[in-house]
């Protein structure tokens, strides 16, 4: 798969940092970017077109439901999906607990172009 | 607080003595022994002369026992006293660590939000700069360029702050003393100016060691984290041309001469400080940098990852003198720690 052929779910709560993330994967040249605030509208959303994605970038500090919790919805339905944690924790135990739940990978804050390129090529070369 | 000095005891001694001699010459003055004994004498028949030494005996005695129980109760005071000081420090010791736990959490938060502030221009400053340059427009590159600078150093700040405040994050295991400390300069060296010479001693030539293994509790993250630190100050401390000496030697823990310890000497031959410097530079955000060259925080992140690994560091300075810097870890025994098996996990 390539970046071409990608479809994005992005969940992040803080608006600013969303676009950000969103304007550096439409740099990568993705296919499709859905942007979400809250985990619940990703839900909504991911409840009909999960078939149809091929990666969730979502932050881990959200209100009402946590990205762990959308990650460990998401594993109940779709136990191979590429889900990547974007959080600015990166303690040991936070580590230890995003393994134990199955995460595909984390990326620390502030992302970089460059970082979040690389971690979506490890996974894209990873699934191929 | 009831006082149980020497001094006190001295002062209540005299107190006693001097009342002692004024009772004494009053008793004198007004001739009391002489009338007293006539008086004694006037009821000889109810032996009032015994009943008297019979009462002065029991007032001695009153006062031995007396004497007895302020002996006790002294001692009993000032095992009060001390197990309130303890108490009291206790307190002290408690409230510190709860406000460092409550620091480490703030810490935690506010580099939570700072990262995602930081994140669109650290994440787009890049692409506007791109756009800038298709577009020729040297000055508002320069302006883009101090922006993203100025947005780095923040998170590398954010960084430190979190290194300093997230100790409990920090997990040690047995490791080889000479093989660590080796491996990190090693590496450090890479990063030094090729007009700095690096000198070792107490390593054989070209980083030989001697065979005998000695263990000290560490995590190899946060010692390259101190050496790197120490040997870039050394290193931007010389001007040009100079020299960092590092000497490794087995010795004993400063304040502690029964636990032996593996003894590093950084020394370099650089411009020095003054005694008002050395005095601070472990102290946050202190700096004689440049602002663009640190955040202040080194110094301050190397002793406390010393003081985590039971270590001990002293700094010797002279203005124009070069700086030596003394660590010192203690050595484990080998019977009872064995080296840490190593395993790699990333996501």
């Amino acid at each position: 798969m390539r970046f071409e052929d990608l479809n994005v779910v992005l969940v992040e709560d803080d608006s600013n940092v969303k676009m950000t993330i969103k304007y550096m994967l439409e740099e990568m040249d993705v296919k499709e970017v859905m942007d979400f605030e809250s985990a619940m509208d990703a839900l909504k959303y991911l409840d009909e077109h999960i078939n149809r994605t091929d990666l969730i970038l979502c932050d881990w500090n959200m209100p009402q439901k946590s990205g762990l919790e959308l990650l460990r919805e998401i594993r109940q339905v779709k136990p191979n999906m590429p889900f990547v944690m974007v959080t600015a924790r990166a303690d040991k135990d936070s580590v230890m607990l995003a393994k134990e739940e199955h995460i595909t990978a984390y990326i620390s804050k502030p992302v970089t172009f460059d970082g979040l390129r690389t971690k979506i090529n490890v996974i894209l070369n990873k699934k191929m | 607080m009831a006082n149980f000095s020497k001094k006190d005891i001295y002062l209540e001694a005299a107190f006693l003595t001097a009342i002692f001699f004024a009772v004494l010459f009053l008793f004198i003055k007004i001739d009391f022994f002489d009338r007293f004994y006539e008086f004694t004498r006037e009821y000889e028949h109810i032996q009032l002369d015994e009943i008297t030494s019979a009462l002065i005996a029991f007032l001695l005695a009153c006062l031995i026992f007396t004497i007895r129980y302020i002996l006790k109760f002294k001692k009993a005071v000032i095992e009060l006293d001390r197990a309130n000081s303890e108490l009291i420090k206790y307190e002290k010791e408690k409230f510190n660590k709860q406000k460092i736990v409550a620091l480490g959490s703030l810490a935690s938060g506010l580099a939570h939000e700072i990262k995602n502030a930081l994140q669109p221009t650290l994440g787009l400053g890049q692409f506007i700069r791109e756009g800038l340059t298709q577009l020729g427009n040297q000055k508002y590159i320069n302006y883009m360029d101090i922006i993203i600078d100025s947005s780095t150093h923040a998170h590398k700040i954010i960084e430190n702050v979190l290194l300093f405040a997230s100790k409990k994050e920090i997990e040690f295991a047995p490791e080889n003393a000479l093989e660590t400390i080796h491996g990190t300069i090693r590496f450090c060296r890479d990063l030094l100016p090729t007009t700095i010479e690096l000198k070792t001693k107490g390593l054989v030539d070209n980083f030989g060691y001697d065979s005998e293994e000695l263990l000290i509790n560490c995590n190899q993250t946060c010692f390259y984290q101190i050496f790197f630190n120490l040997l870039n100050n050394a290193g931007k401390s010389i001007n040009h041309h100079g020299e960092i000496d590092i000497s490794i030697e087995k010795s004993h823990m400063p304040k502690s001469t029964r636990t032996p310890s593996i003894k590093v000497k950084i020394s370099d031959t650089g411009c020095g400080m003054d005694k008002e410097t050395v005095d601070r530079i472990f102290d946050p955000f202190f700096s004689t940098k440049d602002i663009s060259e640190g955040t202040g925080l080194g110094l301050t992140i190397v002793k406390t990852l010393v003081e985590e690994h039971d270590g001990d560091i002293k700094v010797r300075s002279r203005l124009g003198e070069g700086t030596t810097i003394i660590l010192n870890f203690p050595i484990l025994d080998k019977n009872k720690y064995k080296l840490a098996k190593r395993h790699n996990d990333e996501i």
